[in-house]
């Protein structure tokens, strides 16, 4: 029983730790630009917008922020407008959400030209 | 003695561009776009896979796969050392997850340029100084030097179509003698050969090149005691300025 407890204590650390989100790159009504439009939780019948894309958010060791997008999940428009030319850009400071922000202690990240790191599975960005 | 130059001067010539053809085979495998460009996706043979065209931004890399006569297939990639390029520094990734896309080999001519792998390049090619300066009298001439040139190409990180190279040439020069040059000795004008070395600087920003050479010419000690050339262990110095005045092959 009590081990059975501790595994469950673990994979809600892990799972609290490792979430998964969807993204909707751009800026604006129209998502157009280069920042962050939207920012929630995964949900299975959430809709598909052009510039969606899922990743999984932690923290690094030194406590940053760090966004790792699947290549298989990401489309190739996103994928070249985002994330072809090995930086990712945010035009402005973008205000994570509340539950994102409470979560990992982090409420803004700030605009710049972030590097993206190609790893086999995932293109990972930390801010 | 004219045949005999002229056959000498012409096989120069043919076994230098023969060089620089097979030298330009080898294709550089990592481009940078330079301009956004239009692509569609495709497998790793090339086959379109839909009919969307996607468009790639400027400033994004990737890896030439395969050319094949006008189309060529490429995959984006992403690479970790923003500064100098190596192979070890290239990300390990999974080949089943690459997406191909292909696009003309005019796109991959006119709006990609290849990516060095550092900063360093060797370049061979041909360098023809159409004038030289000779001094001590001061002098000059239209002595044409054909030859081969080989040095380093230092290319600026952040002015990648900027460079400098510094070059060693070894050729053959076309020299008329005259009686000043040759303190009397022959009262027509002489056509001789002579070996030349030369050490040289080009700068280029594009292809505007801007260089200056420096060197010698050696004519046989036969001619030599012959006409009393002047200029005998006395340097040339040759400048040049415009678009493309030097060709190189880059052999990384």
């Amino acid at each position: 029983m009590k081990l059975a407890f501790t595994f469950l204590n673990l994979f809600s650390i892990v799972i609290s730790l490792a979430q998964t989100h969807v993204i909707t790159l751009g800026k604006g009504e129209d998502c157009s630009g280069f920042n962050i439009c939207n920012l929630h939780t995964h949900t299975i019948d959430y809709k598909t917008l052009p510039n969606e894309t899922p990743l999984f958010i932690t923290t690094t060791k030194d406590n940053k922020l760090q966004f790792s997008f699947p290549k298989n999940k990401m489309k190739e428009t996103v994928f070249l407008k985002y994330f072809a030319t090995g930086l990712f850009i945010l035009d402005g400071d973008y205000k994570l959400p509340e539950d994102v922000a409470k979560l990992f202690k982090i409420a803004t990240i700030k605009s710049g030209k972030y590097k993206v790191v190609a790893t086999a599975d995932s293109y990972e960005v930390v801010f | 003695m004219k045949w005999c130059s002229k056959t000498i001067i012409l096989g120069l010539i043919c076994f230098v561009f023969q060089w620089s053809s097979a030298q330009n085979t080898a294709i550089p495998m990592l481009y940078e776009f330079v301009i956004e460009c239009p692509l569609r996706k495709c497998d790793i043979i090339g086959n379109t896979l839909d009919s969307t065209i996607y468009v790639a931004p400027p400033k994004s890399k990737f890896t030439l796969i395969e050319l094949k006569q006008d189309i060529c297939i490429i995959r984006f990639t992403l690479l970790n050392a923003s500064k100098k390029i190596n192979q070890s520094n290239l990300p390990v990734e999974d080949y089943s997850t690459y997406t191909y896309f292909y696009i003309t080999k005019a796109q991959l001519d006119f709006k990609a340029r290849p990516i060095t792998r550092s900063n360093l390049d060797l370049v061979v090619g041909n360098v023809i100084t159409p004038v030289k300066l000779r001094f001590a009298p001061f002098d000059f001439t239209k002595d044409i030097t054909l030859g081969s040139t080989f040095g380093v190409k230092y290319s600026f990180a952040k002015k990648q179509n900027a460079a400098v190279d510094g070059l060693l040439g070894i050729g053959v020069s076309s020299l008329t003698i005259d009686s000043t040059s040759s303190q009397g000795k022959t009262q027509q004008p002489v056509d001789l050969l002579a070996f030349s070395t030369s050490l040289g600087i080009v700068i280029e920003f594009g292809n505007a090149q801007v260089g200056a050479f420096l060197g010698f010419d050696f004519i046989s000690n036969k001619n030599q005691n012959e006409y009393n050339w002047i200029y005998r262990n006395k340097p040339w110095i040759s400048f040049g300025l415009g678009y493309s005045i030097f060709s190189f092959n880059i052999k990384k």
